[in-house]
């Protein structure tokens, strides 16, 4: 039982920072649970030989990569059917009805891609400027570049809107 | 994590002011403060459950868990009855006679009348060790064991026809056997028979004492008996 309570540990721990980052890509509120149910299950089939240490950036890696591939292959990802369908509707209805979450949508929305992604991963969900640089494969250099010239941009989307 | 202040600082070493670093700080902190958000503990506990199959692990954990002990305590059985099944056809001097003789400790225990099957497999024991050609001192012990085996069952009145299969077995033994080992068994056939002369004395003696009892009792009879025709006649 050892594996499956580590695994479950796993993924009470990352999987709102999954859904979190695949919701702000997408605002496809049941498509960011899909993928993020994908990224697990694929975990969960190589977690033997996943490294531990490096498994938060792993598993964004994996989100980020389905998420390319959603868009690249016109949404034809093949998501594993058995995992599909649990959505929290409350929580559905909630970010819905809610004029921050939709200002803030529109002004990451506003980014281009590399930017919006490090907005997300840095500033939404805290992760290091290593991590981050791991995700996108760029340098951390780059990342720093990338993240004040989002924030620049974040500043300004958001003045218009007041 | 990232903190506030070391974004600050990462972009004031990209040359920014102290005060733009903060005013952009601040839109890093608002965004992180609506952008954060959790799914519901239950659709997080339904994915698990359908992933792992938690809740059916759950219901067939405690099982699980003393699976081994069950499958240990199982062999421990099996290899327990198998070593007594085997252990019947031990001699002295076997790994397993001990076992042997435990299972006929408990045999008896539970029914004493087994005690002259006892007899009998002691000189059963002592005809296959003189055969064998065994230590002369397991074939000695093996004798005393006879004996003293032999002796209870007389002494708690179970010996019947199967000392007389013990003696027979003895008796062959003797044939076969070296010159120390038919002087020891010699032995053990005469203590045998002072053993059954004592036994037909003592039971001899007690009938005796059961007449003389008997006697004096219809003495006694016979002496109130006179008392109480006495009494009739006043």
């Amino acid at each position: 039982m050892a594996r499956e309570d580590d695994f479950s540990e796993v993924y009470r721990k990352y999987s709102d920072k999954i859904f979190r980052y695949l919701y702000w890509q997408s605002k496809n509120f049941h498509l960011a649970e899909d993928l993020t149910s994908e990224v697990f299950t694929r975990a969960w089939e190589s977690w033997d030989s996943l490294r531990k240490d490096f498994l938060q950036a792993w598993l964004f890696r994996v989100a980020h990569n389905l998420l390319v591939d959603w868009y690249r292959k016109k949404k034809e990802v093949s998501i594993n059917e058995r995992n599909v369908g649990f959505y929290d509707e409350n929580l559905l209805e909630k970010l819905g009805n809610d004029e921050q979450v939709d200002g803030l949508w529109k002004a990451l929305n506003s980014l281009p891609e590399n930017l919006k992604s490090v907005a997300i991963l840095r500033f939404v969900e805290e992760l290091s400027a290593r991590e981050v640089a791991v995700i996108l494969s760029v340098s951390e250099v780059n990342v720093r570049v990338l993240q004040h010239r989002a924030l620049v941009k974040l500043k300004e989307v958001m003045n218009d809107a007041k | 994590m990232m903190q506030n202040d070391d974004l600050e600082k990462e972009l004031k070493i990209r040359g920014l002011s102290q005060t733009e670093a903060e005013e952009l700080g601040q839109v890093a902190k608002s965004i992180g403060q609506i952008g954060r958000f959790a799914r519901s503990e239950e659709v997080k506990e339904q994915f698990l459950v359908k992933l792992l199959g938690t809740k059916k692990q759950e219901l067939f954990a405690w099982p699980r868990l003393f699976a081994p002990a069950v499958a240990f305590v199982l062999i421990l059985v099996v290899l327990g009855a198998g070593s007594v099944v085997f252990a019947q056809k031990s001699l002295p001097g076997d790994f397993l006679y001990p076992v042997k003789r435990l299972s006929e400790n408990v045999a008896v225990s539970l029914n004493p009348e087994l005690e002259q099957e006892i007899v009998v497999r002691r000189s059963q024991e002592v005809k296959d060790l003189v055969e064998q050609k065994e230590d002369p001192g397991l074939v000695k012990d093996t004798l005393d064991d006879f004996s003293e085996d032999s002796q209870k069952a007389k002494s708690e009145g179970h010996a019947n026809g199967n000392i007389e299969e013990g003696v027979r077995n003895l008796e062959e033994a003797k044939e076969r056997s070296s010159d120390d080992e038919k002087k020891q068994i010699e032995e053990t056939l005469k203590k045998l028979e002072e053993q059954k002369d004592n036994n037909e004395g003592s039971v001899k003696g007690s009938k005796s004492e059961e007449k003389k009892r008997g006697r004096n009792g219809s003495s006694n009879n016979s002496a109130k008996d006179n008392e109480n025709n006495s009494r009739d006649e006043d």
